[in-house]
Formats: structure tokens, C-alpha cells, sequence
């Protein structure tokens, strides 16, 4: 996926314009909100189960080579197979050299965001292979040559009509298709698919280090086909997926479905325990699960982006998140949208790289709200906002700026001089005439910016405020009938 | 009860009649206030911009205004808010740390501290028969918890609460320059809000307890041929504020007529 990071701002005024994808967006997420906050509310003691899941999460981390030392001895015990990927191109090598043993010509798979980040169809194409996606969202992306724009509903931005038009196109389905018809015809073209299929690859949502178990959750039953008809199954994962113990997943799995869609459970939940056993009747012949780092060993070592690595990919602080809601998840510009893609993909790619997602947030604090997981984002992104200031990496008159807002607040003198210049601001009934302050020029464009008042709070206090009665306030005529006690406000 | 007011720098520029009201309010509930002179800002913009040595300058001189102070009122849960993050300026300085930590245990906003401090039920005012929009500003409802103060103080006065968008309104300070067409997208989402709100019966005015969200939705408001007026929270519930007074003439020539 092409890094397009730091095009953020031309890319987010782009999608802006297009009130269909924007109209899509919003709705897709208004939709999730809903049923997420009912979802939640229906929990006893929700941020007591958040806790626990951060607390797993948090001790899996800290244990990070033990727990994923166990998983690989549970799995190899099973019969299956672990590669360790240091970065995205050992994880695509590890894949293809699967591929290549098994003289492998055709491969189905169910959603995965890893797949994304490491680049993982492009290189299978590459090398022969066809690919096909088999969840719904994905298909239809791979059918426009699209990526996805968020982490659950990965053609989130699709509108309907655009969809309607292409399996037109592709299927001959007719223009008015019902979303169920729509997903009937989809199931139908893909299900040949798993019977031809040589590999299924799937994503990873949890694994559990003492049984050796993935875990995929999932709603279309694709992952659970792509999983188990092809004779070779390989599961790929970031290394933090990892959980220690059967009985810590129950928690999960009430949080994630509830988080990300507001479902209480999915449809689909697939505990996979290496390949098929001897007198099991059907299931892959082989396992193979890859474990990749790219870039998370470095965020383990990073203190404060640490907890980032808790994330169990639920969406729940992109469908909340007021900026995600206007501009999408293709703005962000790499795998990862929303607040949590604003503090991972600069945490996985280096400040540098992503510089201006960090700003990309009004700090509203949705998503650390939302977050099952309660990683602080929005701490974490003013973090990362003070990467990009130490790092040199602002514009060189917001730097001075800012020293100078230092100085001003933190000698009263100074304050009072500018308090004192303030009463000069020039002003149209109540409000700073279009152009007075050119920083303020794109403000202006949609909202009024007020005028200072007359006299400050500073200036009203000298002059009368300080006294403990009211009818001590300097230039209130109090027999007026038509000034209220106390006027300060100036006519707008 | 001794509090010191901290106006906040665009309460003391663009919104002193807030102030106003918030003294009168708080002496109306017995409070003795007084005002450190030498206050100027809580260092949010550069906090929240990255600046954090220019962050901690500020924020040294706030402790060193309001060390002494019984309790520190704002009208503001966002610079409310701000204060609390001292304790991260000051992570690595420990006396600082201390000093942050104990100043923050005492700063409120203005309805947090008149309701769960003061106990207060009802201010004087009386708003009944008005529609009002509150807009919960992010900071206030969810750094510092306040969400049911404001609207039973609202509540009290009779004014009729309006249901509407509840998201940000997109300030987010120097967000709301850096990326404007964002900002305004999402302001303008929440002013569609506010006019669907009021299509049966108008809105009459939107409030908040926080400036920087009302100069933020009052001046797009103010871009629309119409809408409600919009004003600071504490002016709504102080009865001898303009706005109150106002709407006092109002209700009294109805009733003449």
C-alpha cells in the first residue's frame, strides 16, 4: 500500500467534497454507534471488563516472548507449523514459500488488516497466485482495486448504488438488487472458490498460547471456510495478538463483538487447533501461522505507546471519532484509520512518516472512551504531537509562535501590555472583520470570529467587580428598568 | 468558602460577562471570591499542540498564581481539564508534580463545583417557557465528569432541554485553524442538528460551559440567517445577567399582553 500518510490534509479536504462516500461513512458509523452504546449498556459492569481485558493484554506484553514461546510449542505439538517475520517482506517470503512447497496455483482469504499491512496480495499475484477475497467487504474492494477504509467494514465508504453498479457489471444483477440478494449472489460466485482453493489464509484475532489455538470472529462464516476446506490453512498475526490462557478469551469475546458492531456475540467464532487430526474427518492438512513484528517490537519498547499494542482491532474509536466520520478512512493514507491508524501508524512507521495524523483529532476523548482495551489515545496522540514538535518537524513560524504564547502567559506584565492592545482590535458589530488577523483567514471562511470585549474581565475587576456588592459595580444606573444590574455585554 | 476565579484568557478577552455572572453566582451561594490578579492562561494551546516546555512555563506560573488559593473555579471544564494535565508536564519534577497534583484536587468548573461542591439545586433565574440547546463541551463531560450539573441547574430555572447532535463541535483550539474544513464540517453537522431541532418550535439558545465551543458554534450560528442566540451557561443562570434580564422583559410584557 502505496504511503500517502502526510497527504492527509489533501486527501481529507477531498473526501470532504464527495457527499456520497461521506454520506456512507457517516451513516455506516452512526449505525455502529448505536448498537454499540445499547451493546455496552447491557454489560453489568463494562469498564470493569475493559480493565480485565487491559490487564490480560497488559501482562500477555510483558511476557511477550514467554507466552509466544508457548504458543509455538503448543502449535508444533499439534502438528503445525510457526514462521517468525521481522518485517513485512519476511512475512510475504514465509508465505509464499507455503505457497511454493504446497504447488499451490489458487488461494482464498478471509479478512485480515495484517494481510494489508504487509502487502500480502499484491506479492501472491506477483508470483502466479490467484487470490481471492472472500468476505464480502474485501471482495468487493478487491473488485474495484480498492483498499479497505476501516478496520471492520472495510467498504465502509462504499455507497450502496456504487456496489449495485458493479455486481450489474460483474453479475448481471439488476440494478434494484436487495442487499440480501446482493450477498446471495456473492456467496454463490465465491463458495466454488473454496472448493478449488489450494490455501486459505486468515487472519488472527486472538491466539491462545496454552492450548495453541487462533481464533477468528466473524460474521459471514467466510473465515470458517477459508479456515477449513483448502488443504492448507495459514493464519497470519501480529506478534500482540497473543493471550495466555482458554479462560481469559471468554472476555474478549464479549467485548470485541460488542465494540465493533454492537453485536452480543458474532455469528461465526472459530477456535482452530492445528491441522486436522487423524480421525477428524475433513479440515487442512497443514497449519501454518506467521507471526510478524514489523515495527511492534519497536512499540513495545516505547513506554508511552505501549498500551497501543492492546488493540484488538474493534473500530470502535474510528465509527466514534467525529474527524474519522468526515473524512474517512483513505485520508489517513495507510492500513490504519481513525484514532487508533492516527497513534499506530506513526508508532509502527517513525513520527516522520506520519506527522500529521497526531493532529488530525480535535482531542474530543471519544475514543479512549469507547476503547475496550482503554489505551489512552487521546494522551497518546498529544504524545506523538510532541514527537513531531521535538523532532523539528512543524513549521518554523508555529515554533516561535508558540514560544511566543510562553513568554505572553507566563509574565503577567507582558499579559497585561497585550490585554491593554487588545481594546484596540478593530471590529464590525461584535465581531473581527474578515481579514483583521491572517491566521484566523480560514476560520473566517464558515464562522465569525468574536471582537474582544470592551473591557476584559482583568479591566472589569480593577474597576468595581472586586467589592462583594453588586450595587457597587461601576456604570450600573440601577433604577433602569431597561439595563440589567451588572451589564458588561456589548450589543452583537 | 474562599474560591478564586480563573477567568481563562479567552473567558478574560471574549467572554467577561461570563465572568461577571460566575462571581455573582457564586457570592449568590456564599462564596467570598476573589480574582489573582496576576493570572493569565492555563497553557492548553501549547499543551495540546506539542509545545510542552512552553506548556510548562504557563503552567508554572498558574501554580505559583493559584497555589494559595481555598478552591479554583473556572468557567470552563476544558481549562478545568488542563489543569489536570500538570501532573503530566510534570512527570519527571517531582516538586512540580506535587505541587500540580494539589491545585488540581481544588480546580472545578463553574456547575461542577456549584452542584457538587456547593450543593447547590437552583440558581434564581427564571427561564421557564425557554427551549434551550446544551452542548456538552468534550473536555467537561469527559475529563472531568460533568454532564448532569449543568442540566439540573438548567433544569431548575424551567427552561425545556432541547435533544440534539451530541458530538464534538469541532474547536479543538488550534485543531480548529490548523485543519478548518474539518472543523467546520463537524460544527456544521452539529448546526444542522440544532436547526433540525428546531423546526417544529425554535430553539431559543444554545449553551455550553465552555467559550471556546460556543465561539466555535455561535459564530458559524451567527453565518446562518437564523438560529437561537448562543450564550455562556453561567450568564443563563445568573438572574441579573443581560440575557436573563432580557428574557424576564420578555415573559413579563407576554404576560401584560
Amino acid at each position: 500500500m502505496k504511503l500517502e500518510i502526510n497527504e492527509f490534509g489533501t486527501a481529507s479536504k477531498r473526501f470532504l467534497l464527495n457527499q456520497e462516500l461521506r454520506g456512507a461513512t457517516m451513516r455506516g458509523t452512526e449505525n455502529w454507534n448505536g448498537k454499540r452504546a445499547t451493546a455496552y449498556g447491557e454489560l453489568d459492569d463494562v469498564e470493569a471488563m475493559k480493565q480485565y481485558a487491559a490487564t490480560v493484554k497488559d501482562h500477555t506484553l510483558d511476557n511477550l516472548d514467554h507466552y509466544l514461546a508457548l504458543l509455538t510449542d503448543n502449535i508444533e505439538q499439534r502438528g503445525g507449523h510457526v514462521h517468525f517475520a521481522q518485517d513485512a517482506h519476511e512475512a510475504r517470503e514465509a508465505v509464499l514459500a507455503v505457497a511454493r512447497t504446497a504447488g499451490a496455483r489458487r488461494v482464498v482469504k478471509s479478512k485480515s488488516m495484517l494481510s494489508e499491512e504487509i502487502e500480502l496480495n499484491g506479492a501472491l499475484e506477483q508470483a502466479g497466485l490467484n487470490v481471492v477475497e472472500t468476505d464480502l467487504g474485501e471482495y468487493i474492494l478487491q473488485m474495484e482495486g480498492e483498499h479497505p477504509s476501516h478496520i471492520v467494514g472495510p467498504a465502509m465508504h462504499k455507497p450502496k448504488d456504487e456496489v449495485l453498479r458493479l455486481f450489474h457489471l460483474l453479475h448481471e444483477m439488476p440494478l434494484d438488487a436487495s442487499v440480501d440478494q446482493l450477498a446471495a449472489k456473492a456467496r454463490e460466485v465465491i463458495r466454488d472458490e473454496y472448493l478449488t482453493a489450494d490455501i486459505g489464509i486468515s487472519g488472527t484475532n486472538f491466539a491462545v498460547a496454552e492450548t495453541g489455538s487462533v481464533v477468528t470472529v466473524e460474521n459471514e462464516g467466510n473465515a470458517r471456510l477459508t479456515t477449513s476446506v483448502p488443504r492448507v490453512h495459514i493464519a497470519l498475526m501480529g506478534m500482540e495478538k497473543v493471550i495466555p490462557r482458554i479462560e481469559d478469551l471468554g472476555v474478549f469475546l464479549k467485548l470485541l463483538p460488542r465494540a465493533a458492531t454492537g453485536q452480543r456475540s458474532t455469528s461465526f467464532v472459530s477456535i482452530i487447533t492445528g491441522p486436522k487430526r487423524a480421525e477428524e474427518p475433513e479440515g487442512p492438512e497443514e497449519f501454518h501461522l506467521v507471526i510478524v513484528d514489523n515495527g511492534r517490537t519497536g512499540v513495545l519498547a516505547d513506554p508511552e505507546l505501549r498500551s497501543t499494542l492492546r488493540c484488538i482491532r474493534c473500530g470502535a474509536c474510528l465509527n466514534v471519532c467525529p474527524v474519522y466520520q468526515q473524512v474517512g478512512g483513505h485520508s489517513y493514507g495507510w492500513v490504519y484509520s481513525g484514532p487508533i491508524g492516527s497513534v499506530l501508524n506513526p508508532a509502527l512507521l517513525g513520527i516522520e512518516e506520519a506527522k500529521t495524523l497526531p493532529f488530525a483529532s480535535s482531542l474530543c476523548g471519544g475514543c479512549g472512551e469507547v476503547c475496550p482495551v482503554k489505551i489512552p489515545l487521546p494522551q497518546q496522540l498529544v504524545t506523538l504531537r510532541q514527537r513531531a514538535v521535538s523532532h523539528g518537524l512543524m513549521a518554523m513560524g508555529e515554533a516561535a509562535g508558540m514560544r511566543g504564547f510562553g513568554s505572553l502567559m507566563g509574565h503577567p506584565s507582558l499579559y497585561r501590555l497585550a490585554n491593554a492592545a487588545a481594546r484596540f482590535t478593530p471590529k464590525k458589530g461584535g465581531k473581527l472583520p474578515r481579514l483583521a488577523l491572517p491566521m484566523l483567514r480560514e476560520w473566517q471562511t464558515s464562522r465569525n470570529f468574536p471582537a474582544p470585549a470592551l473591557r476584559s474581565f482583568h479591566d472589569l475587576w480593577r474597576t468595581g467587580l472586586d467589592r462583594d456588592h453588586p450595587a457597587d459595580e461601576e456604570g450600573v444606573d440601577q433604577a433602569s428598568n431597561d439595563q440589567p444590574p451588572g451589564t458588561v455585554r456589548e450589543p452583537r | 468558602m474562599k474560591v478564586s476565579l480563573f477567568i481563562t484568557c479567552v473567558g478574560d478577552q471574549f467572554g467577561p460577562s461570563a465572568g461577571v455572572a460566575a462571581v455573582r453566582l457564586l457570592r449568590a451561594a456564599g462564596c467570598e471570591v476573589d480574582f489573582p490578579v496576576g493570572q493569565t492562561c492555563c497553557g492548553q494551546p501549547a499543551y495540546n499542540a506539542g509545545y510542552h516546555d512552553d506548556a510548562r512555563a504557563v503552567a508554572k506560573h498558574f501554580l505559583k498564581t493559584f497555589e494559595r488559593s481555598e478552591y479554583i473555579v473556572a468557567p470552563s471544564g476544558s481549562c478545568g481539564a488542563m489543569v489536570r494535565h500538570y501532573a503530566e508536564l510534570f512527570r519527571d519534577d517531582a516538586p512540580n508534580l506535587r505541587r500540580a497534583w494539589a491545585v488540581a484536587d481544588r480546580t472545578y468548573e463553574l456547575t461542577q463545583f456549584l452542584v457538587d461542591v456547593l450543593g447547590v439545586e437552583r440558581t434564581d433565574a427564571n427561564l421557564s417557557g425557554l427551549r434551550v440547546a446544551y452542548h456538552d463541551s468534550c473536555h467537561a463531560m469527559r475529563n472531568l465528569g460533568v454532564r448532569e450539573q449543568p442540566r439540573a441547574l438548567l433544569r431548575a430555572t424551567g427552561a425545556e432541554l432541547v435533544s440534539w447532535d451530541q458530538t464534538c463541535c469541532g474547536f479543538g483550539g488550534l485543531f480548529s485553524v490548523k485543519m478548518p474544513e474539518i472543523s467546520s464540517a463537524m460544527m456544521n453537522r452539529k448546526l444542522d442538528s440544532l436547526c433540525e431541532a428546531g423546526e417544529e418550535q425554535p430553539v431559543d439558545i444554545l449553551t455550553s460551559t465552555d467559550l471556546g465551543c460556543l465561539m466555535q458554534l455561535g459564530g458559524g450560528l451567527e453565518r446562518r440567517a437564523l438560529g437561537p442566540r448562543w450564550v455562556h451557561v453561567a450568564e443563563l443562570l445568573d438572574p441579573a445577567s443581560d440575557i436573563s434580564w432580557e428574557l424576564h422583559k420578555r415573559n413579563r410584557a407576554r404576560a401584560l399582553a
